[in-house]
C-alpha cells in the first residue's frame, strides 16, 4: 500500500460520542496534541490507518485524518491550512462564556 | 406568531423518539457513520472541524422569548455559552456533544423547535422579511404563506429525497428584504391590480460556487393555487435535476442547462396534468392561518419620554439607525445589532439571549425575529420605551448602532469552525469592523454591506455584498478576493472582482482604500452602491492596485 501523506505525521480523529478532536498518542487517544505520537516513516503513517480503522470499527472514534506536521522547538504544527486550524482550534476569543441565568431557565 | 398544532407535535416528538433511537444505535455499534451520517444530518446535527454542530430552525425567522429562552439554556448547559445565528435565519451550536443531541431535541420540542430539515437535499427551513407583518412598504405579511410552505414542506414523503438542498424565501414588501433572488424560489408577494393579492415566482437562483440571480418563472399565482404550482416546479426539478454531479445538481443549473423559457413549459405541463386538489388552500385555511399572524394589541403610546431622549446623541444614533417605523404609528421595530465593534458577527452569549427575552416580554409582545444579516429585531417597540430598552441593551453590550453600516458585517463561521471552510471569515470581520470603529466615519460612510464567507459555498453571501470578500487558500495561505458592486435587493447584481487574492493582513487596508475612493468619488446623497454603478469598476481598481502604498487620489 503506497502511503500518500508525508511523514512526520499524527493521527487525529474526533471522540464518537462527543465529537472532540483527540490524537493517537501510541496508547491511547488524547485531546492534548503534545501527546500525539509522531510517525516518521510511511509504514508507521500504515500502521496509524490501521489503528484507525480498529477504532472506528469499536465505535470509539470517527472520521480520523492523518496530518502532515512539522515538528519545530518541541511544538508541533500542521503543515496544511486546514489542519493548523483543527490543531489550534478557533482563533477568536471568546474570553470566559457568558451563561449567568441561562442553566435554571423556568420557560 | 404560529402555535404547532397536534400534527407538528406528534410528528416531532415521533422523530425525535426515532433519532434518539438511531443515535444509541450509532453509539453501539448497530449503525456504522456511514449509515448514520445521512440520518444524522437530516436531524441537523453535522460533525464540523472540532465538533459536532447542532443546527436549529427558526420558521421564517420568528421567535417567542419562550424559545429564545430555551435556546440561550442550550447553549449554556450543552455548548459553551454562546450561539451563533446565521444567514438562512437559524441558530447553530458549535460544541454540541453526539450524547446530548437526544436531550437537546427533547427541550427544543417543549417549546415548538427542532433541526428537521435543517441539512440535506430537502426543502430547507423557509426564510422571509424579517420585518413581516410591520414594515409600512407592506402588501402582505409574508409569514402565513411561509408558515403555509413550512406545514407542506415539512416530511413531504416526494421531496425527501432531491438532487441538492433546496432553500425558499418568501417577502412581501415592496423592499425585499429577504434576498429573494439567490433562493431556488423565491417568492414575492404582489397586489395585481386586476387579480389582487397573488404571488409572483422566480427560480433558479442562488450563489456558491456557480453564483445565479433567479428569474421569474410565473407572474401571478393565487393563494389557492400557491402549492400546486410550487409542487410543479418541485416535480420538475426532482425529475430533471442532475444527479451525477453534486455541483451541478442545484436548479439553477437545470433552468440554465435547460433554457429559461423550456424550463417554464416543463412545469407548466407538469402542473397541467398535476391534481392539485390535495394541495389546494381555500380561504377558511388561509383564514386561519393568517389570525395566528394578528398584531398584538399596541395601546396608544405618548412620545414625550422618546423625544426628550434624542438630545443625547448616542441615543438618537441608535434610534436613527437600529430603528424603522412601524405600521402602528408611535411604534417601531428594533433591530438589536449583534456585531459589536470588534465582536463576532451573529454570536450571542446565552446571557445574553436570556436578557433578550426577558426584554423581548417586556417591550415587545414577547416577539423576536431574527435577520439574514445576522441581528434580531424586536417588532413591536413603543416609542416612548425605547430609551429604557436602549439602556438595558447597553448594559448586556447589545445597543451597537450600526445596522446597515460598514460595521454591520455578514460573515459565516469560516475555517475557525467550518469543515468546508478554506479560511477565516471572523476575524478578518472583526478586524475590518476595528478599522471603521468611529461612528462618525461609519456616519460619513453611509449605507453599505460587507459579506464574507470563508469557501466557494457562499454561506455569507459574498456575491451579493456592495463589498464581497472570498476566502481561499492559495499555497498554504488564506487568500482573500474582492468583489464591489453586489447587490442583494430585487434589482440583484453580482459582484465584480477588483483584482487578484490578497493576504489576510492586507485586506482591512484594501477595504480602506475602496471606502476612500468612495468618498473621493461620491456625488451628493450617493450610497456606494450609487456611485460603483455610475462610474464602473475601473474607478476603483486604483485603491486595489499598489497594495499598501496610500495613494494621494484616495485621500
Amino acid at each position: 500500500m503506497k502511503n500518500k501523506i508525508p511523514a512526520p505525521a499524527i493521527l487525529s480523529a474526533h471522540d464518537l460520542r462527543e465529537g472532540y478532536v483527540a490524537y493517537w498518542t501510541g496508547e491511547l487517544w488524547s485531546r492534548d496534541i503534545n501527546q500525539a505520537k509522531i510517525a516518521h516513516a510511511d509504514d508507521e503513517i500504515i500502521e496509524m490507518e490501521t489503528v484507525a480503522a480498529s477504532f472506528i470499527a469499536q465505535n470509539i472514534i470517527v472520521d480520523f485524518a492523518i496530518i502532515p506536521i512539522a515538528h519545530i522547538a518541541y511544538k508541533i504544527t500542521s503543515k496544511t491550512l486546514r489542519e493548523s486550524f483543527l490543531i489550534s482550534g478557533p482563533t477568536i476569543d471568546y474570553g470566559e462564556p457568558s451563561i449567568e441565568g441561562a442553566l435554571n431557565v423556568s420557560i | 406568531m404560529y402555535r404547532y398544532d397536534e400534527f407538528d407535535a406528534a410528528f416531532v416528538a415521533s422523530r425525535n423518539a426515532q433519532f434518539a433511537n438511531q443515535v444509541a444505535r450509532r453509539l453501539d455499534g448497530s449503525l456504522s457513520e456511514d449509515e448514520f451520517r445521512p440520518i444524522r444530518l437530516r436531524n441537523g446535527v453535522y460533525l464540523q472541524l472540532h465538533a459536532y454542530m447542532l443546527r436549529i430552525a427558526i420558521p421564517y425567522g420568528t421567535l417567542s422569548a419562550k424559545q429564545m429562552r430555551v435556546l440561550a439554556q442550550i447553549g449554556a448547559k450543552y455548548d459553551k455559552g454562546y450561539g451563533h445565528f446565521t444567514t438562512r435565519q437559524n441558530i447553530q451550536f458549535n460544541w454540541i456533544k453526539l450524547i446530548d443531541v437526544p436531550q437537546i431535541l427533547a427541550e427544543l420540542a417543549e417549546v415548538s423547535m427542532h433541526c428537521i430539515q435543517t441539512s440535506g437535499n430537502c426543502i430547507r427551513n423557509v426564510t422571509a422579511d424579517h420585518f413581516a407583518g410591520i414594515a409600512k412598504d407592506e402588501i402582505a405579511d409574508p409569514r402565513p404563506i411561509a408558515e403555509l410552505i413550512r406545514q407542506w414542506s415539512t416530511e413531504h414523503p416526494e421531496f425527501l429525497y432531491l438532487p441538492r438542498k433546496f432553500k425558499i424565501a418568501v417577502t412581501g414588501a415592496s423592499a425585499d428584504r429577504a434576498v429573494i433572488r439567490a433562493h431556488d424560489i423565491g417568492i414575492q408577494i404582489i397586489d395585481d391590480v386586476k387579480r389582487g393579492i397573488g404571488f409572483r415566482i422566480y427560480a433558479g437562483g442562488g450563489l456558491g460556487r456557480t453564483p445565479v440571480i433567479g428569474k421569474i418563472i410565473k407572474e401571478f399565482v393565487t393563494h389557492e393555487k400557491l402549492l400546486g404550482y410550487l409542487e410543479a416546479v418541485l416535480r420538475t426539478y426532482n425529475s430533471e435535476g442532475r444527479r451525477d454531479n453534486k455541483y451541478k445538481a442545484r436548479i439553477k443549473i437545470l433552468v440554465n442547462e435547460t433554457g429559461l423559457e423550456e424550463f417554464i413549459k416543463q412545469v407548466e405541463a407538469e402542473y397541467a396534468i398535476s391534481d392539485t386538489s390535495s394541495v389546494d388552500v381555500d380561504a377558511d385555511e388561509i383564514a386561519r392561518i393568517n389570525a395566528y399572524f394578528a398584531l398584538p394589541k399596541l395601546l396608544g403610546r405618548s412620545e414625550t419620554k422618546y423625544d426628550a431622549a434624542l438630545n443625547d446623541s448616542a441615543f438618537a444614533d441608535f434610534a436613527k439607525y437600529n430603528t424603522i417605523p412601524h405600521k402602528i404609528d408611535g411604534y417601531v421595530a428594533t433591530t438589536i445589532s449583534l456585531k459589536p465593534i470588534g465582536g463576532i458577527p451573529g454570536d450571542a452569549t446565552s446571557t445574553q439571549m436570556l436578557a433578550i427575552a426577558d426584554l423581548a416580554d417586556k417591550y415587545s409582545s414577547g416577539e423576536i425575529r431574527i435577520t439574514h444579516h445576522q441581528n434580531i429585531v424586536f417588532p413591536h417597540v413603543a416609542k416612548d420605551d425605547l430609551p429604557e430598552l436602549c439602556a438595558a441593551l447597553g448594559a448586556m453590550g447589545l445597543a451597537t448602532a450600526n445596522v446597515g453600516l460598514i460595521s454591520d458585517i455578514i460573515a459565516c463561521p469560516g475555517l475557525d469552525y467550518c469543515a468546508l471552510a478554506t479560511a477565516r471569515s471572523i476575524p478578518i470581520a472583526q478586524e475590518i469592523s476595528k478599522r471603521f470603529e468611529s461612528s462618525q466615519k461609519q456616519a460619513e460612510i453611509g449605507n453599505i454591506s460587507i459579506n464574507i464567507s470563508g469557501c466557494i459555498n457562499a454561506c455569507a453571501h459574498h456575491h451579493i455584498g456592495n463589498i464581497g470578500i472570498l476566502g481561499l487558500e492559495k499555497s498554504g495561505r488564506e487568500n482573500y478576493q474582492i468583489t464591489i458592486g453586489g447587490d442583494a435587493t430585487l434589482d440583484m447584481a453580482l459582484g465584480e472582482r477588483l483584482g487578484p487574492g490578497i493576504d489576510a493582513e492586507d485586506v482591512p487596508d484594501t477595504i480602506e482604500r475602496i471606502i476612500n475612493r468612495y468618498l473621493h468619488l461620491r456625488e451628493e446623497g450617493e450610497e456606494f452602491i450609487d456611485t460603483y454603478r455610475r462610474l464602473g469598476i475601473e474607478h476603483f481598481r486604483v485603491a486595489f492596485a499598489n497594495q499598501g502604498q496610500i495613494l494621494s487620489e484616495d485621500l
